[in-house]
């Protein structure tokens, strides 16, 4: 057993309902987790009529999760969760005992923040701005988790993302890998005798960026 | 030509407008790979252009998302970069051409291997090079105009090296089911005023590129004007967008639900604009389609000191609308005198200047009808078309000389005449100081610096406005263009661009003579220049 589930254990609630109890803090109420869950949606329920893609910080045991997804579901008619939850134990034993009838829900598991921010698809959902839910009794037992997730910067040098380059990329920044994307353009520039079809190309690059910026200040 | 690989990066306007020139590659090369690169928000429009074999698309908006937002790895906008890039990289392609004229495409330009490569590139020093007059012209005549005396739409065949075709049938995808729909809707329409051959005017409520929108009075007073003729059933024209349909609300308050809106799904939109007889458009992409397809359209533009407009069928209206009082009024006096009706007009009092779209074998031009004319600004727009246009290898539009001579008055012509000739006086001594100096510059160090002073004051006439400004920027682009290893070379170079302009003047010369006089006798009094030039 690994160390963050060296206290785990399921509980039953007083309605029958199953209640994760890792390092002594309940996920869930232990009561009623479903009347909870829809107390803590009304919180979010602004939100969810504005956004129709969610990402949650914390799986618990589904029953938030499901109550969020009735309310995505009344207001539009394509909705996204994304849960993040780092605990692969609690995962395996929800999958086992409830799961997810819907869909729309996805669960991502990984024990560091630096892979999620390598998986495109993720980065893709990212990029739809999604509205944040927190977990609350999930983010307190994966504090440092979620925290270095909210607080993750991208390696601006390209050694430090060299492994997600595709072969093309890789021969397009050709020997600059202790650059960032912007030094590769500026040490182009400075050498400028004799530039290659690549180097071109990398100029074309930072051209297509400031052709944005350029766009948006036109609007 | 096997392949032909066309750079088109710019914004919707331009997309739309390289449907001519892809239509004339296509008829120029009928068996050629025609392939465009373009970004991912024309894609819309490229699902219904014809004559291309594959679009590649840049997602700009991924790009900078990407790049901007310090979570996401650079790695993921190199990726995509890269993916839509190297495949064109990795072609030899017959053809290159840079459409779009801007600095990624020069780039590219040089990036990508091709056996011919048509228009501006980026050299190995980092400066823009043009391979051609007609692109020079382009970026350093057209680029600082206001007022465009030649339409950038012929430029770029010329630049492209495709002579340009005219068969508006090839330029959008007409889909047949949408077809056969949109001509059974439209004849009900027209049934709908007890007559197949009743007229459709289409009023379209989307922006224009510049921001126009028609204000709901004038809507009320033109739509009120058709729906009451017996010629015309007006159709108003959306793309789905909340405040055209709260527009669209608020006129069927005023006409009993009467009225017909369609909403424009770009698929369909040829098949559409098939069907309309008349349309009022701001200048936006619907509009430029329309007139692509040869459709009778009146452009609507904000008032403003350029003319730069989209139309380019012949006959096809362009209001530049100071006022909306009058606007109305006007929209219905130009569809009486398209058709001949008799639409009520309450008043000709319009301040909003008024364009008609005219063909000459040349290729179109602009030629104002109606509001204040600024007779010098229009003489100098027709001169320094037919002046480029021979510069640039056509023969002299005479014909427009002599309506000039015949149509304009005495004392505007002799105004225009001797601004020309203050401007071209001060240029000639600058020039003629510059070539003296020249002759020294090969000798001494000391003299360089002079001569590079006086070449610096020479182009700076270039800053200017008017015919000769425009062609002291031709020159300045020609000696921008010079590209030689040794400095001996440059300079000898350079000479021969002073004395291109020196040429240049003379012809103008000519031009201002035969403002007033016949051919023959302007072609004996062209030498005065000539004697007083240093022999190179």
């Amino acid at each position: 057993m690994d160390e963050r589930n060296s206290n785990y254990e399921l509980q039953p609630s007083r309605n029958g309902l199953t209640v994760p109890v890792i390092n002594g803090i309940y996920l869930h109420s232990i009561y009623n987790p479903v009347k909870e869950a829809e107390a803590f949606v009304k919180g979010h329920e602004t939100t969810l009529k504005v956004k129709n893609c969610v990402l949650v910080l914390g799986l618990g045991f589904g029953y938030h999760i499901e109550e969020i997804a009735k309310h995505l579901n009344k207001n539009h008619a394509l909705y996204e969760i994304i849960i993040l939850e780092p605990n692969k134990k609690l995962v395996d034993d929800f999958l086992h005992t409830r799961s997810f009838e819907d869909k729309n829900i996805k669960i991502i598991s990984v024990a560091k923040t630096k892979d999620l921010f390598g998986d495109w698809n993720f980065i893709s959902f990212l990029m739809k701005k999604p509205a944040i839910i927190k977990h609350d009794a999930s983010f307190i037992v994966e504090k440092d988790f979620y925290t270095q997730f909210l607080g993750y910067q991208a390696s601006t040098k390209i050694l430090g993302y060299e492994g997600l380059l595709t072969e093309e990329s890789r021969d397009l920044v050709g020997n600059h890998k202790d650059y960032s994307v912007t030094q590769v353009f500026e040490s182009i520039k400075q050498g400028r005798n004799d530039l290659t079809r690549n180097e071109f190309a990398m100029l074309a690059f930072e051209q297509l960026i400031q052709k944005k910026k350029k766009d948006l200040i036109h609007e | 030509m096997n392949n032909i690989l066309v750079l088109s990066l710019g914004n919707q306007k331009d997309f739309i407008a390289s449907s001519q020139l892809l239509a004339s590659l296509r008829a120029e090369y009928p068996k050629a790979q025609i392939d465009v690169l373009t970004s991912e928000k024309n894609r819309p429009i490229s699902e219904i252009m014809n004559n291309v074999t594959q679009f590649h698309y840049f997602n700009l908006d991924l790009i900078n998302n990407i790049i901007e937002n310090p979570l996401y790895s650079d790695a993921f906008a190199l990726n995509h970069y890269t993916e839509v890039l190297y495949p064109l990289c990795n072609q030899s392609w017959d053809k290159i051409i840079n459409y779009s004229n801007d600095n990624t495409s020069a780039y590219l330009m040089s990036a990508i291997k091709a056996n011919e490569y048509n228009g501006a590139y980026i050299n190995q020093t980092g400066a823009v090079q043009t391979n051609d007059n007609w692109s020079l012209y382009q970026n350093y005549v057209l680029s600082k105009q206001n007022i465009h005396p030649l339409d950038q739409t012929t430029i770029r065949n010329h630049i492209a090296k495709c002579p340009m075709i005219n068969n508006e049938d090839d330029f959008f995808k007409h889909q047949e089911d949408y077809t056969t729909i949109a001509n059974q809707n439209f004849m009900k329409i027209r049934s709908m005023k007890g007559s197949p051959t009743t007229l459709i005017v289409g009023i379209n409520l989307e922006v224009g590129f510049d921001g126009f929108q028609l204000t709901p009075d004038t809507l009320e007073d033109v739509i009120e004007a058709i729906e009451e003729s017996e010629d015309f059933k007006p159709v108003l024209l959306i793309s789905g967008k909340n405040y055209q349909r709260e527009i669209i609300n608020e006129l069927n308050k005023k006409f009993n639900n009467s009225l017909i809106s369609i909403n424009l799904d770009m698929v369909a939109l040829p098949s559409v604009l098939g069907n309309i007889d008349f349309l009022v458009s701001p200048a936006n992409a619907q509009m430029m389609i329309a007139d692509k397809l040869d459709v009778r359209t009146l452009e609507l533009r904000e008032d403003s000191d350029k003319r730069m407009f989209c139309s380019t069928f012949d006959g096809n209206y362009i209001f530049n609308v100071n006022s909306n009082d009058s606007l109305a009024d006007d929209i219905l006096f130009a569809i009486n005198e398209e058709f001949g009706t008799a639409l009520p007009v309450s008043s000709m009092m319009s301040t909003n200047k008024i364009f008609k779209t005219v063909s000459d074998k040349f290729s179109h031009f602009f030629t104002q009808v109606r509001g204040d004319i600024n007779i010098q600004t229009e003489m100098n727009y027709h001169i320094e078309r037919a002046f480029f246009l021979e510069l640039l290898g056509y023969e002299r539009n005479t014909e427009i000389l002599k309506n000039i001579r015949n149509e304009i008055s005495k004392e505007e012509i002799e105004n225009y005449i001797s601004a020309v000739k203050a401007d071209m006086t001060s240029t000639v001594k600058v020039l003629l100081a510059t070539l003296r100096s020249l002759k020294n510059a090969k000798n001494s160090q000391s003299a360089l610096h002079q001569f590079i002073s006086y070449l610096d004051t020479l182009i700076i006439v270039g800053n200017g406005e008017g015919l000769i400004s425009s062609i002291v920027r031709f020159f300045e682009g020609e000696v921008d263009n010079i590209y030689c290893e040794s400095s001996e070379d440059n300079l000898k170079a350079i000479e021969e661009k002073l004395f291109s302009l020196k040429g240049y003047l003379q012809m103008t010369t000519q031009y201002m003579e035969l403002l007033t006089t016949t051919e023959n006798m302007a072609t004996q009094s062209q030498n005065a220049i000539e004697e007083e030039t240093p022999q190179g």
